[in-house]
């Protein structure tokens, strides 16, 4: 092999890996492309409403039942809008909760006191209080939306024998987290299992999200939860959040996320 | 007048109830106990023993809505206590396109405030007086509301053709003035006083969000509810003195032109909150009171506020409050008879355990900046016992001796402090 070939050689060889290091796609890239993908999977479901039942467990295994009612509103460009009406524990019952989450800034919430007639505004900041005296907090129950997290992606694995990404999010807002691992099945484009883990970046809470269901709105076909389980590994207390009559695709107006509509 | 209001209230209600619709009801029945600091007067009620209910049925449609909501009270050892107020029956329905315009008609409890302690522009129901002074129950009021939903917000017309009579405690009420006061005379321009409650009243809002931020304006024509002269109006002049030809025991309110705006700024884990109205009052007549002759006049009152919130690793919440009135217009001592807070500051400490149970323990304390020695303090403790019964108890103190030979502010109250229990089943 002639000089004059080694050197063509080699700049093929160095153009190569110039190119080939250009386009590959590091785990941050990746883990962003694939939240995209799922986002996108998840996108177009219009509305949805149903009611959902929230089981509380302690450590000793008792159990009491919240039970509230909702609906949310797909907003094409930014976050979702959605209303919480309580219905038990029954001091509670009427209090409702309108969010309009962004993705660019914070979320919007009210609170309607149906004691007082009032609507009050609050504070979207406190995301890691807990919901209800749950295991979950207000931002496990939040939009997820892509834009406040920095990806990266971990590995391909299995999860109770489906194909799964495992990813890393790392929240980029005021978070009660330090990060999140989720468990992503291929085939749902949503969550098998969801590791949360608190500031001290110790293992916090387990959340097994179970018995997806396909819905299929205009044409699209997509993956809801039956339930999510979430396990306080700390506390090793334990809650169940539940849905029932949940219907996809529902074409809700503006006016029922409005703010003067919760005082209606 | 009565059956006609019912019958008109009924009336939508037997149209939409064919329609398919959702029922739903929900009340509670309570046990309430206070006991007050020993006082020398054994005519006094020291403790308060009373049964509490409120039950609320509405029926909805996706155009329609019915409401009535009611609250009474029994007390055993105070009757003047004894009450049952409507707070909301109405209907209201949804019309035009997109379902952008509203009407409402009926009994109806407006809450317009922003902040937690001082309450400048919400002023359109009567208040129940023996209640906390910072948050005073309401009655509903007979409205009629026409409302036009807007991309961001919302403006409301209203007619309110009716005065309700406010709630005075009677004469053995630790809370009351220590006389029974007579019924509530309107003065309504001209000289012209009335106990009947039906006149014109109106006003109009509009609330919005702009950015993250709510705000609201209002303006109200109106029998004003918050600067009541109590006195009387059967006097005669001898010689440039005013001499009563009655006890100067009977509550008298003016009527008023008020604008008032509230907004809430959220940033960071802050609410900045401002609440303000300035009223002018149709002055035409003087009532003669204790403290010589009076009528009221126009001011400015305006809450500056802020709520900041902690979030616990435990999942509880520590929520900080800190409020300021102030009044402007009347003279320092004319504002000290008109208001309970003039110049106050209103600081609060909420945690919310945020538990199965909703445990939460408030503290605040009302202190008057201007006038020494005025201070509202108030500690409670409440959580549910059950999915359906809860206990709240707590201490209010009240510590403002008496300075002058007349009482003002706080002072009405001083000596009245009283622990109490309250246990609710609802349902």
């Amino acid at each position: 092999m002639g000089l004059k070939k080694i050197s063509h050689l080699l700049i093929l060889s160095f153009l190569f890996m110039g190119f080939s290091s250009l386009y590959a796609e590091t785990p941050e890239e990746k883990g962003l492309r694939l939240a995209k993908e799922f986002e996108a999977a998840n996108n177009g479901f219009i509305g949805e409403s149903g009611k959902t039942e929230l089981i509380l467990i302690d450590a000793h295994g008792e159990k009491v039942v919240r039970i509230m009612k909702g609906k949310s509103k797909e907003v094409i460009g930014d976050g979702d809008k959605s209303i919480s009406i309580f219905e038990n524990p029954k001091d509670v019952k009427g209090t409702k909760m309108l969010t309009w989450s962004h993705k660019n800034k914070d979320d919007q919430q009210w609170l309607f006191l149906p004691s007082v007639r009032r609507v009050k505004k609050i504070s979207s900041k406190n995301k890691s209080a807990s919901f209800m005296g749950s295991e979950f907090s207000y931002e496990d129950l939040g939009s997820q939306e892509v834009e406040k997290y920095k990806f990266k992606w971990l590995k391909d694995t299995k999860f109770t024998g489906l194909d799964c990404y495992v990813i890393e999010r790392t929240p980029t807002y005021k978070s009660g987290y330090s990060k999140q691992i989720s468990y992503i099945a291929k085939k749902y484009s949503n969550p098998l299992k969801v590791e949360y883990y608190d500031r001290k970046n110790q293992l916090l809470k387990v959340a097994l999200f179970e018995g997806y269901e396909k819905h299929t709105v205009g044409g699209k076909s997509m993956y809801r939860p039956k339930s999510i389980k979430m396990d306080n590994v700390q506390t090793k207390k334990k809650s169940i959040f539940s849905w029932k009559n949940r219907k996809i695709g529902v074409s809700f107006s503006d006016n029922e996320f409005r703010k003067n509509n919760l005082k209606r | 007048m009565r059956f006609l209001l019912l019958t008109l209230f009924l009336l939508p209600f037997t149209i939409f109830a064919q329609e398919a619709g959702t029922w739903s009801g929900q009340g509670e029945v309570g046990f309430e106990y206070r006991r007050f600091e020993s006082d020398v007067n054994i005519q006094n009620a020291d403790t308060g023993v009373a049964i509490l209910s409120r039950v609320q049925s509405s029926f909805e449609t996706d155009i329609y809505r019915h409401v009535f909501r009611a609250f009474g009270r029994v007390d055993q050892k105070d009757n003047d206590r004894s009450t049952v107020i409507v707070e909301d029956g109405y209907f209201s329905m949804l019309f035009g396109e997109g379902s952008n315009w509203k009407v409402l008609a009926g009994y109806k409890l407006f809450n317009w405030t922003a902040t937690e302690a001082f309450h400048p522009a919400d002023q359109i129901n009567s208040r129940n007086y023996d209640s906390n002074v910072e948050s005073l129950e309401k009655k509903g009021e007979v409205t009629i509301e026409l409302e036009r939903t807007l991309d961001n917000g919302s403006f409301a017309l209203y007619f309110f053709p009716k005065f309700e009579d406010p709630i005075f405690p009677g004469n053995r009420s630790r809370l009351g003035f220590g006389a029974d006061l007579e019924r509530v005379i309107w003065v309504d321009g001209g000289n012209a006083t009335t106990n009947q409650n039906w006149g014109v009243q109106f006003g109009g809002r509009f609330s919005f969000t702009l950015l993250e931020a709510d705000f609201s304006f209002h303006f109200l024509h109106h029998l004003d509810r918050s600067f009541p002269i109590i006195g009387t109006h059967r006097y005669t002049m001898l010689g440039g003195t005013a001499i009563p030809t009655a006890f100067p025991t009977t509550p008298y309110y003016f009527r008023s032109n008020q604008i008032g705006m509230t907004a809430v700024i959220p940033w960071e884990s802050f609410l900045f909150k401002i609440e303000a109205a300035t009223r002018q009052f149709e002055n035409d007549l003087f009532i003669y009171t204790v403290n010589g002759l009076r009528r009221p006049e126009d001011n400015t009152e305006v809450a500056l506020g802020t709520e900041w919130s902690i979030a616990h690793d435990s999942g509880a919440e520590t929520y900080f409050y800190l409020e300021t009135q102030m009044m402007f217009g009347p003279t320092e001592s004319r504002m000290e008879e008109m208001s309970l807070f003039q110049s106050d500051l209103f600081l609060g400490l909420r945690y919310a355990f945020n538990d199965i149970m909703g445990k939460e323990v408030f503290f605040s304390t009302i202190i008057d900046v201007k006038r020494e020695h005025e201070y509202l303090f108030n500690i409670s403790y409440s959580q549910r016992l059950s999915d359906i019964w809860k206990i709240k108890t707590g201490l209010r103190h009240y510590d403002a001796p008496q300075k002058e030979a007349t009482v003002k502010g706080l002072e009405l109250y001083d000596g009245d402090s009283y622990a109490y229990l309250t246990v609710t089943r609802f349902f």
